[in-house]
């Protein structure tokens, strides 16, 4: 199964440049890949015509909606299986359609998991829901996200992997980091910097005025930025998006592959963090990652018993309990 | 007397998509000190942190903890989307310790 490891080394399809066209290997591929894919195909304006994959991937592509967003070619395929097997391919394409992207992903992932809750499953959805955030606030362009089940080889079928991947063409986060006068020299370090926990080139700095960047209060109507993004009007940043996509691989033995420009971070289920020097430069971010069912259903507690006292004190004074303990 | 608001239907994510209903909820605070402000939850599927943040942990950050854990009432809100909110307030309230 070709992963977005292998589409950045250029492995699993064929782009002939003088001919704009996509051919792609008779294999099977992940969310990462696919994701990866269509982003690669809407940068560089790929017609449909020009597409070529074997009858059966044409088949899947058309059913997860590939040839519907990225050609706006209409379809009346039954998706039968949209919600149990896979999520359908999910642009992003302004900012007030980020928090209905996380809704399509995040329905698929809730039949994907057969509605089951857990702390991880929960965890999973918050996370989505950051790395969604962050593509709009940092990516400013299209990007495309996917959710998928598959089976965990050796099972018999008792255990699934859970997919996510999402790429975009926008920025990268060295260009976003030399934007915001973060001295950063090489795409390595731009992912060492941004997956630590309270990092973001979005954090306000000290000197920043709190109404610079203020939309008028009285602002009605939708879509503030008129679907060119922008800045968020109030910055509150805490840079937390990326660290808790890494604890949540760490906690529940997940895997990851996240690229920019010319790095590549892999994670694998030990936890064991590689670092690979990609030939061809991905311009934007790319994030694959998949955990298996049976890991997301264990119950992980890190709290401090101080943190866990405060925030059970917290909940029951919003819920309305009588508590008359203060923070 | 009580006030009461309606998050939107979905996995929330986005925090700029939180800033118009983190305004009304201002809005709320300000016209009197007294009311309860009651945030229906019942549609909300989840919430990442982000977007809790910006509705809920900058009103810590502008009224402080005590005022909105006071007057601030969560209702059909899950334990995990109630745990989101919790982190992020208490997050916001420590980091001013």
């Amino acid at each position: 199964m070709k992963c977005l490891n292998d589409f950045l080394n250029l492995d699993g399809f064929i782009f002939e440049k003088e001919y704009n066209s996509i051919s792609l290997d008779p294999d099977h591929f992940t969310p990462g890949f696919l994701t990866a894919l269509a982003a690669f195909i809407k940068t560089n304006n790929v017609p449909e015509k020009e597409f070529h994959a074997f009858d059966e991937q044409m088949s899947y592509l058309r059913t997860v909606g590939f040839h519907k967003e990225l050609w706006q070619i209409g379809d009346n395929i039954n998706r039968v299986n949209c919600g149990r097997t896979y999520s359908p391919l999910t642009p992003l394409k302004s900012l007030g359609e980020v928090d209905l992207a996380n809704t399509t992903i995040n329905n698929c992932i809730r039949e994907l998991v057969n509605q089951e809750k857990s702390e991880g499953i929960a965890s999973l959805f918050r996370v989505v829901g950051e790395l969604h955030d962050n593509v709009w606030s940092h990516g400013k362009s299209t990007g495309f996200s996917m959710a998928q089940r598959t089976r965990v080889p050796n099972t018999s079928g008792a255990d699934h992997y859970i997919h996510f991947a999402l790429a975009d063409s926008g920025l990268g986060f060295l260009e976003e980091l030399n934007r915001a006068k973060i001295e950063i020299k090489d795409h390595q370090s731009a992912i060492e910097w941004c997956i630590q926990e309270g990092n973001s080139s979005k954090l306000k700095k000290n000197n920043e005025d709190d109404w610079t960047q203020r939309l008028p209060e009285d602002l009605i109507g939708g879509d503030p930025m008129m679907g060119f993004g922008g800045e968020v009007p109030e910055n509150n940043h805490q840079g937390l998006g990326l660290a808790h996509l890494i604890k949540l691989i760490i906690d529940y033995k997940g895997e990851l592959q996240l690229c920019t420009g010319n790095a590549l971070l892999i994670i694998d289920s030990l936890g064991k963090r590689t670092y690979k020097i990609l030939k061809n430069e991905w311009k934007g971010v790319a994030i694959s990652c998949r955990f298996k069912m049976s890991e997301l259903r264990q119950s992980i507690k890190k709290n401090t018993l101080e943190d866990s006292a405060r925030k059970h004190i917290i909940i029951e004074r919003l819920r309305g309990v009588k508590n008359d303990q203060s923070i | 007397m009580i006030k009461v608001f309606n998050l939107p239907y979905g996995d929330l994510a986005s925090r700029t998509l939180a800033v118009p209903f983190r305004q009304m909820l201002e809005t709320a605070f300000t016209e009197d000190d007294f009311s309860t402000i009651q945030v229906d939850l019942k549609d909300v599927q989840s919430i990442s942190e982000s977007y809790a943040d910006e509705l809920f942990g900058i009103l810590v950050k502008e009224f402080g903890v005590e005022t909105v854990l006071d007057r601030m009432k969560i209702t059909n809100a899950d334990d995990y989307v109630l745990e989101s909110i919790a982190s992020v307030i208490d997050r916001r309230a420590t980091s001013f310790c």
